[in-house]
């Protein structure tokens, strides 16, 4: 018997069905609730093959009741099941939230540690496709204010699997956000670099440890999902310019990697967050925050810069979309800027 | 209550002019989003072409549309879903504008911003969201509007089958009956919530059978014929006008299309569009209008000719529009 | 030789220049298959289409790459008795 791991390239939706596989697979308390889960395999194909494999017991096509089965999902993971309830699209948390914010996120607090639940709910993210501005938002900053939610956030299928094994493993609540974008989807226009080498063996990724894509001493891009592949597109365009962007992706935003924030902005001194959810009062915020609270132990040669969708909602015409959703040319601009700074 | 030859030829006309404008905007949407010409790797690129995004088809559903906007006013509201476009041509939104919209052109209802599920037309009172069951309540608020200042101006909520699981429906209903107010609900069971059946979705068979939990009157038409609709429509908006309260109503109706343009349809039997197709509601309503002595080969080529001349022109309309400034993305946050 | 394309009642409906995307081959050149064998899977517009050995042999060529769109009518594959 060969102990090999193989590995093969795998589109994100793959993987998260494959590692959602794998764990049901391994335990029959996992199980799988949403709208068009089953036949369809989701929308975004993040459950592709499981009905076949698991049968409609353990793959559950539910009403367009949001409210209904995320507290089921709630009330069966307080009973020791692990449901994987997904959320179409994030958008859609509007008419469920009460049931994420107010419970499941502060349920096992509010019992004193007593109480737990093993769940996920995994949601689709992200615009640029013209879904327009009901159906484009990313708003994890939504879910990482409020105490108690585990944040994940993949921007390529290696992360996702890993994630996702640890996600489905965790017995807190952890949501877990993929861009639409970079699923690998045959109908939407992809960036290179989500779609990449996933081994067939399970595995799991930390959460609260964010990963540096790529190198680089000039510029740190602190970037997460889709954002990371424009970033590195970005970065090589900088490249041949002489400027040297170091691309860091989050991967979770609850926990947080702070200290490889800070290790990366110590070292390049600059300081650039892309982000596609809206600018004001979220992530993008929040890293600058950190930094600035961080400012005796490291130095800045730059202003912090944030580019993120400029506080409108996700307009539906091309030319508008293209303009409020930051893309590889903004980056590319926004890090020249910087260099333009050498501040004591 | 008998539809009058006005009404019958304006509902056939209507349905005419939806099935045209539907099965135009299947090709149109097709440009530019299909292989050789889209990024490598891809059978389809949803964001690609002059129409990018999602379309969701109204095609096989006209009935609904006409059979209740037939005895609407200017100034009463529709609140549509993500499927708009029979409502919004029932109601007399502006087609240019409309379709310019889908385009993503400044001409459009929304100037570009709001896209095929977020057509606004103030002017007719019309507006729809992409998020099931949101329409009810707003439907709600105009009714309450129309109550509080005294007018007899009603509203109608148009949404799915699907919708009616939706936490906001139900609260709608209970609203609606303990105010009084003069709305009417319409679902449109069209038997799929994108690739579940209504089997699979709703306890009970008909949600006509909810409407007495609610405290209202429930109609269910289990026809997808635009005379049946006319006339459970007419009792309800002439009920929600004598201040008597709200009506829910439920049509059986059939989407010929896919719940999205692009929509593989696996879960649905490959040839059942074609057998729905066999009761098609306009050469229905046609021969109505034939044993009526109301239309003949000559007045159907004629108006035919009219109504594509019409549904041409928009969709010239919205080709040649000018596309907005990218800046304009920054414009229409707050209002002055 | 025979030659192995997407069975042409798969582009009924489809207007005429559209282009199929090659997903994914599940064999190998040198490869021997049964008839009626799934050898991969081809997309036209938003369905996937299984691709069948018609008959059984020895697969000589993969003509078409995965990630590549094709023609209706392409030979997508070459098997020899």
């Amino acid at each position: 018997m060969s102990t090999t791991t193989t590995t093969r390239r795998l589109t994100m939706a793959q993987a998260i069905a494959e590692a959602t596989a794998q764990e049901m697979a391994r335990d029959d308390r996992v199980f799988v609730m949403g709208e068009d889960v089953g036949k369809y395999g989701g929308i975004f194909s993040a459950t592709t093959g499981l009905l076949d494999q698991f049968g409609p017991e353990r793959v559950m096509d539910t009403p367009i009741s949001e409210t209904g089965f995320m507290g089921a999902a709630l009330g069966a993971a307080a009973e020791g099941l692990r449901p994987i309830s997904e959320l179409m699209f994030v958008d859609f948390f509007g008419v469920c939230f009460d049931q994420i914010y107010n419970h499941i996120a502060k349920n096992h607090y509010m019992s004193g540690g007593a109480c737990k639940y093993p769940l996920v709910i995994t949601t689709g993210i992200g615009g640029g496709y013209n879904d327009a501005a009901q159906h484009s938002q990313c708003l994890y900053s939504i879910f990482a204010h409020v105490p108690g939610l585990k944040v994940v956030v993949p921007s390529n299928a290696y992360d996702a699997k890993g994630l996702m094994t640890t996600a489905i493993r965790d017995d807190n609540p952890v949501v877990f956000l993929y861009h639409k974008g970079i699923m690998g989807l045959s109908w939407m226009s992809y960036f290179e670099g989500s779609t990449n080498e996933v081994p067939e063996a399970q595995y799991t990724i930390p959460f609260g440890q964010a990963r540096i894509v790529r190198e680089g001493s000039d510029v740190t891009i602190v970037t997460l999902s889709q954002m990371v592949q424009k970033s590195v597109l970005a970065a090589d365009q900088l490249a041949a310019e002489g400027i040297s962007a170091e691309v860091l992706d989050l991967r979770t935003l609850v926990p947080l990697d702070r200290a490889a924030v800070l290790a990366s902005v110590a070292k390049t001194g600059r300081l650039l967050v892309a982000d596609e959810d809206y600018l004001s009062y979220g992530l993008s915020g929040e890293i600058a925050a950190l930094v600035a609270e961080n400012l005796d132990t490291l130095r800045l040669k730059a202003p912090v810069r944030r580019l993120a969708v400029p506080d409108v909602p996700i307009p539906f015409s091309r030319p508008l979309e293209q303009f409020a959703i930051p893309q590889v040319d903004n980056i590319v601009a926004s890090v020249r800027g910087l260099m333009r700074f050498t501040l004591a | 209550m008998d539809a009058t030859s006005e009404q019958l030829l304006w509902m056939y006309e209507k349905m005419i002019e939806i099935r045209e404008y539907e099965e135009t905007m299947v090709k149109v949407y097709l440009e530019g989003k299909l292989p050789p010409k889209i990024q490598k790797g891809l059978a389809f690129d949803i964001g690609a072409g002059p129409v990018p995004g999602e379309m969701h088809l109204a095609a096989g559903q006209e009935p609904v549309a006409v059979g209740v906007c037939a005895h609407l006013r200017r100034d009463d509201t529709v609140v549509g879903a993500h499927r708009p476009h029979h409502f919004a041509i029932a109601k007399d939104v502006d087609l240019n504008a409309m379709t310019a919209e889908m385009f993503g052109k400044v001409t459009g209802l929304g100037r570009g911003k709001g896209g095929h599920m977020h057509l606004f037309d103030p002017a007719v009172k019309f507006s729809c969201s992409g998020i099931v069951g949101a329409g009810a309540p707003q439907a709600c608020g105009a009714a309450l509007a129309a109550k509080k200042l005294g007018t007899d101006a009603v509203a109608i909520a148009f949404f799915g089958e699907g919708a009616a699981n939706q936490g906001a429906f139900h609260e709608a209903l209970n609203l609606a009956a303990l105010w009084k107010l003069p709305v009417v609900f319409v679902v449109e069971d069209n038997k799929y919530g994108i690739s579940v059946e209504k089997s699979a979705s709703t306890a009970i068979a008909s949600n006509a059978d909810r409407a007495a939990a609610y405290g209202m009157p429930g109609v269910l038409v289990e026809r997808n014929d635009a005379l049946a609709v006319f006339e459970a429509a007419g009792a309800a908006v002439a009920r929600a006008r004598r201040g008597e309260g709200p009506t829910l109503i439920e049509v059986n109706t059939d989407r010929y299309f896919g719940h999205f343009q692009g929509d593989p349809e696996t879960y649905r039997p490959k040839d059942e569009a074609k057998t729905l197709r066999q009761h098609d509601p306009i050469p229905a309503l046609a021969t109505q209008l034939r044993q009526r002595d109301l239309l003949d080969d000559e007045a159907d080529a004629a108006l035919r000719t009219r109504i594509s001349a019409r549904v041409q022109a928009a969709y010239d309309f919205g080709r040649n529009s000018p596309y907005p400034a990218p800046e304009d993305a920054l414009l229409h946050v707050f209002a002055d | 030789m025979t030659d192995i394309i997407l069975d042409d009642a798969v582009w009924a409906d489809v207007d005429e220049g559209t282009e199929a995307l090659l997903q994914e081959w599940q064999v190998k050149e040198g490869d021997s298959v049964e008839a009626g064998q799934v050898l991969g899977v081809a997309e036209l517009v938003k369905t996937s289409h299984e691709i069948f050995a018609p008959s059984a042999g020895r697969i000589v060529r993969l003509n078409v790459a995965e990630q590549d769109t094709f023609a209706r009518g392409t030979v997508l594959a070459q098997l020899e008795a």
